[in-house]
């Protein structure tokens, strides 16, 4: 199945690390931030979706 | 390839109860819902939508037709329920039968509960798989990561949600893309595929996110803390000032309070027994004195009368007794003489009445009077030696005299006994009180003490209430400044990382954006083949020869000799033969997944519908088309006819008051 989605397949997966390290970012937090962002869909109030946020990027603060 | 083998519905919009098995042959993928306008088409296709992708599948459903209480997830399903369960405690549920999928026979049920009120609560909803003919119920983790899990495994086994918009859709979506020039329609789906929708959510969401945490860090920042900073600071300096007042007024009262205290128990201690029996001795030394005074009056008494007349001797009282008797008897005599005067005067007026007395006979009868009616008494004395006396004190003094006579020296005796005794008795109190009063000038002295103790803590103590008054005031004042600097603090040393995040936040936000802008053009480019294949088999005119999709985005149509066929002819359908063709192309080159179409083909002329249908037809899965009667014809049935597995008939009726929707095969020569 060539039409992956961007962060599941091979080419974007690529570029996302590829494009994560000038800026020292996390891959894995950035797949994390998306997917906070997709559980939020379709909800009429986007309950906590900041404070998940909060949640994941803590995880990103240099120790 | 996949199939969807059967939908079960309950209490699914028109369908209260509802088993609808698909038409399936091995050499015919096509499977035809005929149905008017209300029956029930576009209720499949919901099912589908929803039914494979829960809250992610309503961005399926057709947005025209979903009014505002419909826009959230919710919202949608609490409209969704069937007219007989809908305001009141029902469940709902969708069930979708797969075959050949890589597990086999693949069920997924979701289920929506919803309150009394019709209410369907957030995340109140089942989910159960089944795998395989034995219909194995799949696991699935609890809430945190169920959501996350059933899109994972949808995806896996099923058709990614990314690309459901390619597999599942209606004639509006159709429309929407085709309503945008090619480069647009190309990007659009090709953001579509990639799943640049959610990354780009995900962009606004982080910048958002950015924006907040900033505008709540911008509270905490310097200015504002260092003004309250010193606001505080000089509330806090009179605050200590007046602490320490009333510390030192504190410092000067325990002393003083311990004396007080130390007085009051010393004078309590001298007091508590001797005071009474004091008091006692004061009245019984009074009481004393009164008997001492009364005793002396009459030793006085005694002393200067009786005394004089004891020591003159009986026959001398004798004698002043007599002469007193024979006074008293005068007295008497001449008290009778003034009443025999005025008798007399009566008498000579009585017999001068008679006739005139002569002088001579006059005082004969004078001197008869007074020989017959004032002559001295027996014993009268002859003159008055103590006329000051009257008749009653002239019997005390005869009587007093009388008395004294036996008892004047021994009395006087007895009562200068008396009066030694008493005051004998009152030096003996007056040294009792001497030595109580010795103890009173003590209590006295410390009470002087005590005073002049109290007095100082009296006013020290109303400084240090008036203090302390102050104090709690500035307190009060204080309190709400200080919570406000506290938080104020919090949020100054917890908006360094905040900001951080926001920063970093942004930066994700950017990188993705980059992602995106990086990765589309080979996308672009990759779809050239497959819609080039896609157009010419939708497109009748056969002019175009490649369709040219540039890394930027840029399409072309071009003909064989290079040109763009759009400087040369432009049709009113192209953009919709371009869409089709477009939605066909990522189909085909995804999961081999069923396609459900909802109606799309209205716009199309009959040629381009044919082509159309036998496109899709020819994709190698199986296609659920969802068409009004008057949508085909026979003819267009007919170009796929050797691909159609079988036709069903949707039908809406009322019962009970209620519209119901039924699902009927079709039998060969049944008219649509």
């Amino acid at each position: 199945m060539r039409h992956r989605p961007l962060l599941e397949s091979e080419a974007g997966r690529a570029a996302l690390d590829g494009l994560c390290k000038p800026d020292g970012l996390s891959p894995e937090i950035a797949i994390q931030l998306v997917a906070a962002v997709q559980s939020q869909i379709g909800r009429a109030r986007r309950h906590g979706l900041f404070d998940r946020l909060d949640e994941i990027l803590a995880k990103d603060e240099p120790a | 390839m996949i199939r969807l083998t059967s939908i079960r519905l309950r209490n699914w919009k028109a369908y209260a109860d509802a088993v609808i098995d698909l038409p399936v042959a091995d050499t015919r993928n096509v499977a035809v819902f005929w149905g008017d306008n209300g029956a029930g088409k576009t209720s499949l296709l919901e099912a589908a939508a929803l039914g494979l992708y829960g809250r992610d599948g309503v961005n399926l459903v057709s947005r025209a037709r979903r009014s505002r209480a419909e826009a959230s997830y919710d919202g949608f399903l609490e409209r969704a329920v069937h007219a007989g369960a809908r305001g009141r405690e029902a469940t709902m549920s969708v069930e979708l039968v797969f075959d050949g999928t890589d597990l086999g026979r693949l069920s997924l049920q979701r289920v929506w509960y919803f309150s009394g009120a019709g209410r369907h609560l957030r995340d109140d909803e089942d989910i159960r798989i089944r795998e395989g003919e034995d219909e194995f119920l799949a696991p699935i983790p609890g809430d945190a990561q169920r959501e996350a899990f059933i899109r994972d495994y949808v995806a896996e086994h099923l058709l990614p949600p990314n690309l459901a918009p390619f597999f599942i859709f209606d004639g509006e979506h159709v429309d929407r893309l085709a309503g945008q020039d090619l480069e647009a329609q190309v990007r659009t789906a090709v953001d579509t595929v990639l799943g640049a929708p959610l990354l780009r959510q995900a962009i606004v969401d982080l910048r958002s996110y950015a924006r907040e945490r900033r505008r709540d860090s911008r509270e905490a920042n310097g200015d504002v803390l260092g003004d309250l900073r010193i606001q505080v600071s000089s509330l806090e300096a009179r605050e200590d000032a007046l602490e320490a007042e009333v510390e030192a007024t504190n410092t000067e009262l325990t002393p003083l309070r311990k004396a007080r205290d130390d007085l009051v128990r010393r004078i309590g201690n001298l007091h508590g027994d001797s005071y009474a029996s004091f008091k006692g001795l004061f009245e019984a030394r009074e009481a004393e004195a009164r008997s001492r005074s009364a005793q002396q009056e009459e030793l006085r008494q005694a002393l200067s009368v009786d005394l004089a007349f004891a020591l003159c001797g009986e026959p001398l009282r004798q004698r002043a007794i007599r002469q007193l008797g024979a006074e008293g008897l005068r007295a008497q005599w001449e008290a009778g003489l003034k009443t025999s005067a005025a008798k007399y005067e009566a008498f000579l007026a009585l017999v001068e009445a008679r006739g005139p007395i002569p002088a001579d006979q006059r005082s004969s009868l004078q001197a008869a009077w007074d020989a017959v009616w004032s002559q001295a008494p027996e014993g009268c004395s002859d003159e008055r030696r103590h006329s000051h006396l009257g008749e009653a004190d002239r019997h005390l003094v005869i009587r007093h005299l009388e008395q004294v006579s036996h008892k004047a020296g021994a009395r006087i005796a007895e009562l200068a006994r008396d009066v030694q005794a008493t005051d004998a008795a009152i030096q003996d109190l007056e040294d009792q009180i001497s030595r109580q009063r010795g103890l009173d000038e003590q209590a006295q002295t410390l009470a002087d003490d005590l005073r002049r103790v109290q007095e100082a803590t009296s006013g020290l103590e109303a400084k240090h209430r008036t203090d302390v008054h102050k104090l709690d005031a500035l307190r009060m004042e204080l309190l709400p400044h200080k919570q406000e600097l506290s938080r104020l603090i919090q949020r100054h040393a917890a908006a360094a990382p905040i900001l951080r995040r926001a920063d970093r936040a942004e930066t994700y936000a950017a990188m993705l954006e980059d992602v995106i802008e990086s990765t589309t053009p080979g996308h672009l480019a990759a779809l050239s083949a497959d819609i080039t294949k896609a157009y010419r088999a939708l497109a009748h005119k056969d002019l175009v020869e490649t369709v040219r999709i540039s890394p930027t985005g840029d399409v072309a149509l071009l003909d064989a000799a290079g040109r763009d066929v759009r400087d040369l002819d432009t049709s009113a359908g192209e953009n919709q033969i371009f869409a089709l063709a477009l939605m066909a192309a990522i189909a085909d080159a995804s999961a081999p997944f069923p396609i459900v179409m909802d109606t799309p083909l209205a716009r199309l002329d009959p040629q381009h519908r044919r082509n159309v249908l036998q496109h899709f037809a020819g994709l190698g899965r199986q296609l659920v088309l969802l068409a009004h009667p008057a949508e085909l014809t026979a003819e267009d049935l007919a170009a796929i006819q050797t691909d159609i597995s079988g036709q069903v008939r949707i039908r809406n009726r009322t019962v009970a008051g209620e519209g119901v929707s039924r699902a009927e095969p079709l039998e060969v020569g049944d008219g649509a």
